[in-house]
């Protein structure tokens, strides 16, 4: 299970879910909550395009869709790698540290991708998002029953509009997946509160409901997924679900570099 | 003892060849016979960096001077591949049709990573065996198929493949993976090669899948050694993409079958009896305007046909020509002679033998013209009749061509109304996802402000009545106190009339000490309220 390569006669699918609600228009980090959901998804969906490249050609081997719900629930981004290559809003230049290869850093200049961008405004109808996300992945899986499952992240900062309905949307998506694995579901909880908590396997030190509502809607990461995890700076261990609380900006990179990391295998 | 030795290159499945990012040295198609004694192969990482180029760089980088990866430092012996690597890239993140992705992955020092296995073969021994060592870095491996059995280096069992691996970059990253060497003796423990043994070199995919295979007790040395062709090494690949149970995960495959003589007969018994997946696997989808080899090979054949009968057609016309001439100057020839003779004869007759003699050869030689002139006439028949099918098979070719071609734009425009379709398809998709969400929103909201008007009357209707009961409350009040008003009224009459008589009465006389409770024990003075209450506000 969960071993199934990505690559384009078997491509992976990967959906993120942005919340897109009123407090999201909160302070963050070094700007608000809404900035920063979309650099991390623009970020990833760089990074999964960029690993789709075999030097200036680009090779389908994987889907990507992100969702917005906030004032509305909307499809943000969808299609094949080649299909999305090109980001809809332009690139804009930002400045990047990266190794100099003897211990050091140094500043470059970089190019970011702009395929989602900043939103802040009305409730958090996550159920909806939950629900067109199934939808898509019953269409996918239907095309594509024997490849590496769906990945679907979740980035919110808050309680859904409905608990319950929330959770019975995440419950079916959850049920969904290829003869390869079961949809893997990652939630991203992004806040200023403390502790910060990753990669519970207990929901004994939970916070309170909502948090509670995410590690059941997370699921449980793969054996085989675990170096990966590793690789991308986590510290899991065995029955760790996809979830972060109370998520710094370093942490919630973290996770969509470790979800995103299946696709680099 | 005679060492041979083939290497094949396969890219996954669904992809064309130059997008394969493993690499091997010699070449695919190098001569199998002779003296090679360097070998290698490496697997560009899938998601790093021009990954398949640094592959190519580091089994080249090897062949040129194999003896110095194994004697310099690691880090030292990959700087010059990396600086190779760096100017190949460099150059095409400056083209102007260079996309964002790579300047940027240039400009932030992404690095391309390959495993690496190189094997070099030392002069043989006195006693005849081959000495050799080896370089690991990664999951790619090297077999041993010795007399004895099978030994792999560096992983032994296909548990030991993740996706995790180590790896060589292209540049310096501070983190440098070290390879490790085997070696036979005297450098190390390993045998040396000996007649009937065989080395293969094979990317993760392919070594794994043999581990696999080996563990399940089903193992396919055989098969492996027998390869030849690359179109046989191609369907190997297949079948085993396509096995049921294990099957070869679908990824890039290198492979170098080194044999030292005639492989030991154990190892060329063990067959992979293919058992694919009862319902195969649709293949890939067309692009618009790429066309696979196959469908080009369909294509292709039936215009072969017509241009080698046409070949045919112009060689059988050619003969006929050039025996019409042979014919005519042979005839020609002979009537000079004939008559040369003939005349001479007359002169002389004194050679009448020798007259009739001729006389019969030439009448030998007019049946023979006789004889040529009608092979001629049936050659210049079958030469029109071929010239007429010659006629008649361009004519087909033509037809065929015109076929093709209309076939070709009609595959074109239905490539192009399919993938339009399938545009509007998504984009239906898309809009009726949309919809679909904003259906849900709509009704949501219209639920909310139905139980908000519900809410919202229920809340005028309790207001309402409680308006009303104060109305009554109050307009039992004002009935109280207009009561109490006409009580005092008459108490302040009495009072006044007590006054009126106290004034009024005669000195002397003593008036009563509690008028008081006299008037209001007066029932008649005070009217009760409603209540039996009094006084209250």
């Amino acid at each position: 299970m969960y071993s199934k390569l990505i690559g384009a006669s078997s491509p992976g699918f990967f959906v993120i879910l942005v919340d897109q609600s009123g407090s999201m228009d909160e302070h963050y980090g070094e700007s608000n909550k809404a900035d920063f959901a979309a650099l991390a998804v623009n970020r990833t969906i760089y990074e999964i395009v960029a690993s789709c490249r075999k030097g200036e050609k680009i090779s389908d081997r994987c889907h990507i869709t992100v969702i917005g719900y906030g004032e509305k629930t909307e499809l943000i981004v969808g299609g094949r790698a080649s299909q999305i290559e090109k980001p809809p809003h332009g690139t804009c230049p930002v400045r990047k540290k990266v190794s100099d290869g003897a211990g050091g850093l140094v500043d470059i200049n970089w190019d970011l991708g702009i395929w989602v961008q900043p939103k802040a405004g009305n409730g958090t109808p996550m159920q909806d998002a939950f629900n067109l996300a199934a939808d898509l992945v019953v269409a996918w899986t239907t095309e594509n029953p024997d490849n590496f499952p769906p990945i679907v992240f979740n980035i919110s900062d808050g309680a859904p509009n409905e608990a319950g309905a929330t959770r019975a949307a995440a419950t079916r998506l959850a049920g969904l997946g290829t003869t390869d694995g079961r949809v893997l579901i990652y939630n991203c909880h992004i806040g200023t509160g403390t502790p910060e908590i990753k990669l519970p396997a207990s929901a004994a030190a939970l916070p309170d409901e909502n948090a509670r509502l995410l590690f059941d809607m997370s699921s449980v990461i793969p054996a085989e997924l675990l170096p990966i995890a590793q690789n991308a700076g986590l510290t899991p261990q065995a029955g760790s679900r996809g979830l972060i609380i109370n998520a710094s900006p370093e942490a919630l990179t973290k996770l969509l570099v470790f979800g995103s990391g299946s696709i680099k295998a | 003892m005679n060492s041979t030795f083939r290497c094949f290159l396969a890219p996954k499945q669904g992809e064309d060849p130059e997008d394969c990012e493993d690499s091997v040295h010699p070449e695919p198609g190098a001569s199998p016979e002779g003296a090679g004694r360097v070998f290698a192969v490496s697997d560009g990482t899938t998601t790093s960096f021009f990954s398949g180029l640094w592959a190519r760089i580091l089994t080249r980088h090897f062949a040129a001077n194999p003896a110095a990866a194994f004697d310099l430092v690691w880090g030292d012996w990959l700087k010059d591949a990396q600086r190779e690597w760096l100017t190949e890239v460099r150059q095409r993140a400056e083209a102007p049709e260079a996309s964002f992705y790579t300047r940027n992955d240039v400009s932030g020092r992404r690095p391309g990573a390959a495993t690496f296995l190189g094997l070099l073969l030392e002069p043989p021994n006195p006693d005849g065996g081959i000495p050799w060592r080896a370089l690991v870095l990664g999951d790619s491996c090297l077999f041993l198929l010795g007399k004895d059995g099978t030994r792999s280096i560096a992983l032994t069992r296909a548990e030991e493949f993740s996706n995790s691996v180590k790896a060589a970059e292209s540049y310096e990253t501070g983190h440098l993976h070290q390879p490790v060497q085997f070696a036979s003796a005297p450098r190390g423990p390993e045998p040396a090669l000996l007649d009937g043994d065989v080395i293969l070199l094979a990317t993760d995919a392919l070594s794994k899948w043999l581990l696999v295979r080996a563990e399940f007790g089903q193992p396919v040395w055989g098969s492996v050694l027998s390869l030849g062709s690359p179109f046989e090494f191609e369907t190997f690949i297949a079948d085993a993409r396509r096995e049921a149970q294990s099957p070869l995960d679908n990824d890039d495959v290198a492979l170098v079958v080194l044999k030292m003589g005639a492989p030991h007969q154990r190892h060329l018994q063990c067959r992979f009896d293919p058992k694919p997946k009862p319902q195969q696997s649709p293949p890939p989808a067309v692009r618009p305007g790429d066309i696979s080899p196959a469908s080009k090979v369909a294509t292709e054949k039936p215009l072969s046909m017509p241009q080698s009968l046409t070949s045919a057609v112009i060689s059988a016309a050619s003969w006929a020509t050039q025996h019409v001439r042979l014919i005519a100057l042979s005839l020609a020839g002979l009537l000079v002679i004939v008559s040369a003779l003939g005349w001479d004869a007359r002169r002389t007759r004194r050679n009448g033998d020798t007259i009739a003699a001729l006389n019969h050869e030439v009448a030998v030689r007019t049946d023979e013209i006789a004889r040529l002139q009608e092979a001629l006439n049936r050659s210049q028949r079958q030469g029109n009749t071929l010239h007429q099918e010659v006629e008649a098979t361009k004519k087909a070719t033509e037809r065929l061509r015109t076929g093709l071609d209309q076939a070709e734009a009609r595959n074109t425009a239905l490539t192009g109304s399919i993938t339009t379709q399938e545009e509007v398809v998504a984009s239906l998709r898309t809009n009726l996802n949309h919809i679909q969400v904003q259906y849900k929103i709509v009704a949501g909201k219209l639920a909310e402000s139905e139980r908000q008007k519900t809410g919202l009357v229920d809340q005028l209707k309790r207001g309402a009545e409680a308006e009303k009961q104060k109305l009554d409350d109050a307009k039992f009040k004002i009935a109280r106190l207009q009561a109490d008003n006409d009580d005092m009224r008459k108490a302040i009459l009495g009072l006044e009339q007590e006054i009126k008589d106290l004034k009024n009465a005669p000195p002397g006389v003593k008036p009563p000490t509690d008028p008081a409770p006299q008037t209001r024990n007066n029932g008649a003075a005070r009217p009760q309220t409603r209540s039996g209450r009094r006084g209250f506000c």
